[in-house]
């Protein structure tokens, strides 16, 4: 078994150095994206498509006041800009934990009464801060509607201390990354994604052409030594990319990882394990090289956009939501943003299963596929 | 004391219909004998492939069985598979592999001994007429020489039985007298061969014993001698005429000979094959009585049958359409 093993491995690695096709999408895909997403980021921002909501929980004309200016308030850049949409208190809450709102303020009971009174009055800003570039939006909204309501009270004189409003900011996560950061760790991701994909799609598409894949499944050899070998000689295939991705990234976005690279190393061979059968489908279905290529390319920027390279899985409608956990792309795109920028391992352990899952049932699909192709030679 | 080996190759009531639909292979049955050298001879999707493929348990039955060695195919795969050496149609060679290494790939699926595999991959490699190629990608290879590679790879793993189709498609003149001549090899150091084709001219050369199948059923066998014989005759005779206006039955009764078929080309002219026993003696006798029954003689010739007349005999069509 294991000198089938590394002959398969073998082959498999002469086959991509002596055609290396695949690594030209695994470097363009993820770098057009990158390039669309700043000019989209920074030319158009988040336009009015984000929701940030409201809840009034106080009657007195104070409240209503700071509402009306939250409502009324009009972007005067181009950045980032979002309409308010007013909720209840346990709508809002709702909203907020399932994810599909992103942040929402609350004018807490008695913020009338603590103005008239002369004591502070609060407001609260709920935000979901996954990104800083987005709470840095949110929280700009509400200072400026802060200084609004505490007319006269300008920069550079303006002291808190005596302000009817207190801004008091606090966050839950030491430091989240911005827009183009996150970008660039998830060009490294997809670099991997389209490469392992399209990588194994080319493999198989070729051994179908020339039909020598017939003289790998006639052998002897138990099917099963013959996909191991696939998916294992797919690993430093894949890896290999990133001698060129992170540098790329490195020097024009000056990211680098935050979290172990330990766990991110894991993190990138789980992805490659469990996304390897994928190409081999692609492949066994094509059948041919440039058809291989085309459908990894289209599956794996599908599954990038629908698996929270768009926008965070959380913020699109239910039915996407649960279209994109039957992705593998998701998984890998959640661990790999969450690892790269924070040292954690919360969600590990379901993003891991998952992934395993889907190696693991790729591969028994994989190989009753293959079954039926011998036969039909 | 008799020991009784069984035979090698043991086919009972074979059939295999692909997708529910396509009746490739219809209720074969046959057997090979140890060192015997049977060729399958038929023309395109007669199911010759597809009795292979079922051989080597690339495919299942849909019913019937087949033997190798005594051994039922479809539950002793992996020991079958060592035990045959397969050469496809399709050569099934990785283009981006060097000859070396196609071999080596090979060696180490079948397990053959770490030790041997050097030496026995230079001699495939002479044995092909590949030597001084060895080292370039398989797609360079001219189709003579990646069939002549497809040839030794299979031998490279030493097995009795050996199963080669369509040895000599897309392959020069110089590769097929080469693989033929391999193959008259492999036969003289005992190995039982099968092999698929639908050349009659490598089917005479070869074979001992031939099996003619057409839509997935035997229509004849024996050895090609005997074939020509039962079928057709020891001589053809060829005659060439003029504005002929009878029929086969008519001119079988005036020569008194048995007149195979009749064509009727473009010209005008007629050519008349009729079959004979005794050349030479029924040549003249045949010129003559035509002459007499008011049929002038343009141009005649003599041959030996060929397969192709056996199989023009047997189903009305030739092997090659
Ligand atoms: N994979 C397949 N699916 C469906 N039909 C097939 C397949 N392969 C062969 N056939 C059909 O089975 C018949 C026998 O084919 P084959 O065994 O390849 O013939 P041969 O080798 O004698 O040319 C043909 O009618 C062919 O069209
Ligand atoms: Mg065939």
């Amino acid at each position: 078994m294991l000198r089938e093993l590394t002959a398969v491995i073998k082959k498999d690695l002469r086959q991509a150095k002596r055609d290396p096709r695949f690594v030209a999408p695994s470097l363009i895909v993820p770098f057009v994206l990158l390039l669309v997403y700043s000019i989209l980021w920074t030319s158009v921002g988040g336009g009015e498509s984000f929701y940030c909501g409201l809840v009034v929980l106080d009657d007195t004309p104070q409240a209503e006041n700071m509402a009306a200016i939250i409502e009324n308030m009009r972007s005067t850049t181009n950045h980032t800009w979002f309409s308010i949409q007013r909720y209840n208190k346990s709508e809002a809450e709702r909203l907020f934990s399932e994810g599909s709102l992103i942040a929402y303020i609350l004018i807490p009971e008695g913020f009338g009464d603590n103005i008239s009174s002369g004591e502070k009055a609060n407001i609260i800003l709920f935000c979901n801060n996954i990104n800083d570039d987005v709470v840095k939006n949110y929280i700009h909204r509400v200072e400026a509607a802060v200084l609004l309501f505490n007319q006269g009270a300008y920069s550079p004189d303006f002291n808190q201390t005596d302000a009817p409003i207190a801004i008091e900011e606090s966050y839950s996560y030491s430091q989240t990354p911005g827009n183009l950061e996150y970008m660039g760790a998830s060009a490294i991701m997809l670099s991997v994604i389209v490469c392992a994909v399209a990588g194994q799609a080319l493999s198989t598409a070729s051994e179908f052409e020339s039909k020598a894949i017939y003289e790998t499944l006639n052998s002897p050899s138990p099917r099963t030594a013959i996909i191991l070998g696939h998916t294992l000689a797919s690993i430093p295939r894949t890896l290999l990319i990133l001698f060129i991705t992170l540098p790329i990234v490195y020097i024009s976005l000056d990211v680098v990882p935050i979290g172990n690279p330990i766990v991110l190393f894991l993190i990138l061979l789980i992805t490659i394990l469990a996304l390897v059968p994928f190409g081999e489908m692609i492949g066994i279905v094509t059948k041919k090289r440039e058809q291989a290529l085309l459908g990894s390319v289209l599956f794996s920027v599908v599954c990038f956009l629908m698996g929270g390279g768009l926008a965070p899985v959380a913020i699109l409608p239910i039915e996407f939501r649960i279209f994109s956990v039957l992705l593998p792309i998701t998984h890998s795109l959640t661990l790999w943003n969450r690892v790269f920028f924070l040292n954690t391992t919360t969600g590990l352990v379901f993003g891991f299963t998952a992934l395993v899952a889907f190696w693991v049932l790729g591969t028994i699909a994989v190989s009753y596929m293959t079954g039926r192709e011998v036969e039909r030679c | 004391m008799v020991i009784v080996l069984p035979f090698m190759v043991e086919i009972r009531d074979l059939t295999f219909v692909y997708d529910g639909q396509v009746k490739a292979v219809d209720n074969l049955s046959f057997n090979i004998e140890q060192g015997e050298i049977l060729g399958l001879l038929g023309p395109n999707g007669a199911g010759k492939s597809t009795t292979v493929k079922l051989l080597m348990g690339v495919l299942k039955p849909t019913s019937g069985s087949v033997k190798v060695a005594g051994l039922e195919v479809s539950e002793n795969l992996a020991e079958i598979r060592r035990r045959i050496g397969f050469m496809p149609q399709e050569t099934a060679l990785y283009h981006e592999l060097t000859a070396q290494e196609t071999l080596e790939y090979h060696a180490e699926l079948y397990g053959v001994p770490k030790n041997e595999i050097d030496e026995r991959i230079s001699r495939m490699l002479k044995l092909a007429g590949l030597t001084d190629r060895k080292d370039d990608l398989v797609r360079t290879f001219s189709g003579g020489m990646k069939r002549r590679l497809a040839l030794v790879r299979s031998i490279l793993h030493d097995s009795d039985l050996l199963i080669f189709d369509e040895m000599s498609l897309g392959v020069d003149v110089q590769s097929r007298n080469l693989i033929w001549n391999r193959v008259r090899d492999m036969k003289r150091e005992g190995r039982t061969i099968l092999f698929c084709t639908n050349y009659m001219d490598e089917a005479e050369a070869l074979a001992d014993r031939l099996i003619i199948i057409d839509h997935g059923r035997i229509i004849t066998e024996g050895t090609p001698r005997e074939l020509k014989q039962q079928h057709v005759g020891e001589y053809l005779i060829e005659v060439m005429v003029d504005d002929f206006e009878h029929d086969e039955f008519w001119l079988s009764q005036e020569i008194g000979l048995d007149v195979d078929s009749l064509v009727v080309g473009m010209t005008g002219s007629t050519l008349i094959t009729v079959k004979s026993d005794d050349g030479p003696k029924d040549l003249p006798r045949l010129i003559t009585a035509m002459s007499n029954a008011g049929v002038p003689v343009k141009q005649v010739s003599m041959r030996e049958p060929s397969l192709d007349d056996v199989f023009l005999s047997l189903t009305g069509s030739r092997l090659r359409d």
